[in-house]
């Protein structure tokens, strides 16, 4: 490439890096109303950086079944909690110090969610299934009594916006008394569930019409659910019913806001522990490998841009100290992946008698197999514990999985990019990239030359 | 075999001793669990008013009355706003604290401006944490993890690579849990799992890559050579990737460890624990494991 050529792009390229870099940290006022918060400001955090809401479950003075146990119910809460998507959660048993209370509390401590309130009704209600079934709209006869009728409920997905849908699988002996009782009945058959108080006549979990058709082999499908929590809640409680105990203090008065556990301020804690590692390590390479040093500095700036901007644009992605452990972790792997480039670009002009522009072309050709195997052996790590995993574990394998792409992008692409873009300025190439032969091959030439 | 033998003698000695302890310490006390995810013993304070003085009063009396009486307290978290605060203490201090509620009474009665605000709600509890329930899987994950990447390893660089590659990274899984249970530096469960996975991936990372310069300087070769002469050869030439791969996993820990949040701490150190035994392990074992299968291979 001429001289000319690398200046401008090298430019243009500096200038769209450094808007980029400004408009990822810069806040300020749009309009009357609006922020831009900038890239970092956009990031949705999780209950373990940015605090939640706290619920103290205590036994309702008229719960009649004694709690033998609390670690049952811790887990039956810890299946419900992870089962309506929050994967970053504390909850506890507390034992009072006044040794005349018997009873244990529990506090769940998670994130604030517009759907919090509803969610908290479907984790901790107390009751059990009960199902309805008649030609009224709001049927009042009870059927299905003293069986087990549900085998299982699976949220589905979306069938388009705001029409989501879940099965219920039956029992045999709950599909055959179902459709014998619609059998019977002449017209239309309308069946209602409830569950407990809170889901009782007034407010069942559900109440539509429903005919032979409908029942798929032991399946029932039930679509027209408007939201994606209405309907993983709606599969939750007809699997799991309510809760065996009576617990107070679950419903949107008892919420009270909490900061993290791990401090108010850890959110800023972790961005200033992340820039100071993406600094530091920019110096180390700069230091210790001058020309090849900087082409990779600013190979890892870009990394770290983009890794940073795909956690907003990716959809879905929660931060928690797990993804901040593993956009750790993958910025150590790039600043591993581009030291073994600038070792290895290094090595070939050390080892042999090319120029300096064969043997940084040698040493990048050289350098693709490796860096495609290491990416390739961590893309494989973060892939299984995103499909194995759940909680905070799933959201370090999907930072970690995001930056594992970004970084192989950075060493192939980026680093022979800048390659290209800053070579064609430097007039002494040698002094720049700070290149030696090794002693063998110096001699070799010497002796050549005599 | 000679000369990679003579090399890490020292470190698989070492290794072995560390991971015959660590190993049974584990099996028997398991990881350190913080007080959040086992017991602790917290106490929550709110106050009748939400007024900004009063919120005030409240903290700064009882970090006063915890610093006099020497009470240690692991974390603080607001509730609403600043109507009340969660203590977290490691051990049992009710006795210690049974005059704080009087204490907190007394200070907002001083000023005319929280004269009628008073303590609301003073509820000390034993608390049980519970931990992370993604072990079953996380080992199902990297079981699986093993096996693709023995198939990826053995298909690009055949079967000494691969079988040294799978066990530098099982390897230094496993030193990771046998020095987490030496040092009894405080975990948090699901941290662990992470730092564990962090390890093994980052041991096959760094492996593959000695592997890579193994073969191709096999390639290199011309005429007659030995595996282990050309193994010491490989571990001189990557002393500085490996040295600098150290300096990349201390400053991330570091950089969590300083800045004096005791969570980023044991993130930061769980992090450093996690790079020494997988950058230790791949730059000691592997070459000898390929050196190995490569001479048994050879005879």
């Amino acid at each position: 490439m001429s001289k000319n050529k690398a200046t401008v792009l090298l430019s243009i390229l500096s200038v769209i890096i450094s808007v980029v870099l400004v408009f990822t940290f810069l806040q300020f006022p749009v309009g009357a109303k609006d922020n831009y918060v900038g890239a970092i400001g956009a990031i949705e955090l999780d209950y373990d950086l940015s605090g939640g809401v706290a619920y103290t479950l205590t036994l309702a003075p008229d719960n009649e079944k004694e709690v033998k146990d609390v670690d049952e119910v811790i887990d039956v809460l810890r299946q419900r909690i992870e089962a309506l998507g929050y994967s970053s959660y504390t909850i506890k048993a507390l034992k009072s110090n006044d040794p005349a209370v018997l009873d244990q509390d529990i506090r769940i401590e998670l994130k604030n969610t517009d759907t919090v309130t509803e969610d908290m009704l479907a984790i901790a209600a107390y009751g059990e299934l009960e199902f309805y079934g008649g030609t009224d709209a709001n049927p009042s006869t009870q059927i299905l009594k003293d069986i087990k009728v549900v085998q299982d409920s699976q949220y589905l997905g979306m069938i388009e916006e705001g029409n989501y849908c879940i099965s219920i699988v039956l029992t045999d002996e709950g599909k055959s008394k179902l459709l014998e009782t619609i059998n019977e009945t002449e017209g239309t058959y309308y069946l209602k569930i409830t569950c407990g108080e809170e889901f009782g006549v007034s407010n069942p979990l559900f109440n539509s019409t429903i005919d032979e058709s409908v029942v798929n082999g032991n399946t029932i499908t039930i679509s027209q659910i408007k939201t994606e929590k209405g309907a993983r809640r709606l599969a939750l409680q007809v699997k799991n019913g309510g809760l065996a105990y009576k617990y107070d203090g679950y419903t949107a008065n008892d919420a009270q806001l909490i900061t993290s556990l791990y401090g108010e301020d850890i959110a800023t804690k972790c961005l200033v522990g992340i820039i100071t590692l993406v600094v530091v390590t920019m110096a180390v390479l700069c230091v210790v490998y001058k020309g090849l040093g900087i082409i990779s500095a600013l190979s890892f700036l870009l990394f770290i841009i983009c890794e940073t901007w795909l956690m907003i644009g990716v959809p879905g992605i929660v931060l928690s100290m797990g993804g901040v452990f593993g956009i750790i972790a993958s910025t150590v792997l790039c600043a591993i992946s581009l030291m073994s480039f600038a070792q290895r670009v290094k090595d070939e002009y050390a080892n042999s008698k090319k120029t300096v522009k064969a043997a940084v072309s040698k040493g990048l050709n050289q350098s693709l197999v490796p860096t495609i195997s290491l990416h390739v052996v961590a893309g494989i790590v973060a892939l299984s514990m995103l499909a194995l995993t759940g909680g905070i574990v799933r959201n370090f394998a999907t930072t970690f999985g995001i930056g594992v792409a970004v970084s192989l992008i950075s060493s192939l692409v980026f680093t022979r990019m800048y390659t290209g873009l800053i070579l064609p300025l430097v007039k002494n190439k040698e002094k720049f990239l700070r290149f030696k032969r090794n002693e063998q091959v110096s001699i070799s030439e010497e002796v050549e030359e005599a | 075999m000679n000369g990679v033998m003579k090399k890490v003698k020292w470190f698989i000695v070492s290794t072995l001793v560390i991971l015959v302890v660590g190993i049974t310490l584990f099996g028997v006390f398991g990881f350190n669990n913080t007080g959040d995810y086992s017991s602790s013993f917290d106490l929550r304070v709110t106050i009748t008013q939400p007024i900004e003085k009063a919120q005030q009063t409240l903290k700064t009396t009882a970090d006063k009355y915890m610093a006099e009486k020497g009470i240690n307290v692991i974390s603080t978290q607001t509730l609403d706003n600043g109507i009340g605060y969660v203590f977290k203490f490691a051990g049992d201090v009710s006795e210690q604290i049974a005059d704080l509620e009087q204490a907190i009474n007394d200070a907002l009665s001083q000023d005319p401006l929280t004269a009628t605000v008073t303590v609301a709600d003073f509820d000390p509890n034993f608390a049980s944490g519970y931990g992370d329930n993604n072990v079953k899987g996380i080992l199902i994950a990297m079981s699986i993890a093993v096996v693709l990447i023995f198939v990826y390893t053995l298909i690009m660089d055949k079967l000494a690579a691969a079988v040294a590659v799978i066990c530098s990274a099982i390897l230094s899984a496993l030193v990771f849990i046998a020095l987490m249970s030496i040092t009894r530096l405080p975990s948090i469960p699901y941290v662990q799992l992470i730092a564990l996975a962090f390890s093994f991936v980052l041991g096959a990372v760094m492996s593959i890559m000695t592997t890579g310069r193994l073969k191709e300087a096999v390639k290199n070769q011309t005429g007659k050579f030995e595996y282990d002469n050309l193994a010491v050869g490989v571990m001189n030439a990557e002393k500085k990737k490996t040295v600098l791969a150290l300096v990349a996993v201390f400053v991330a820990s570091v950089a969590l460890m300083a800045l004096f949040a005791s969570y980023t701490a044991i993130v930061g150190a769980s992090l450093l624990v996690a790079g020494v035994s997988a950058v230790g392990v791949s730059y000691f074992i592997t070459p000898l494991l390929w050196t190995t299968i490569k001479t048994s291979k050879k005879k």
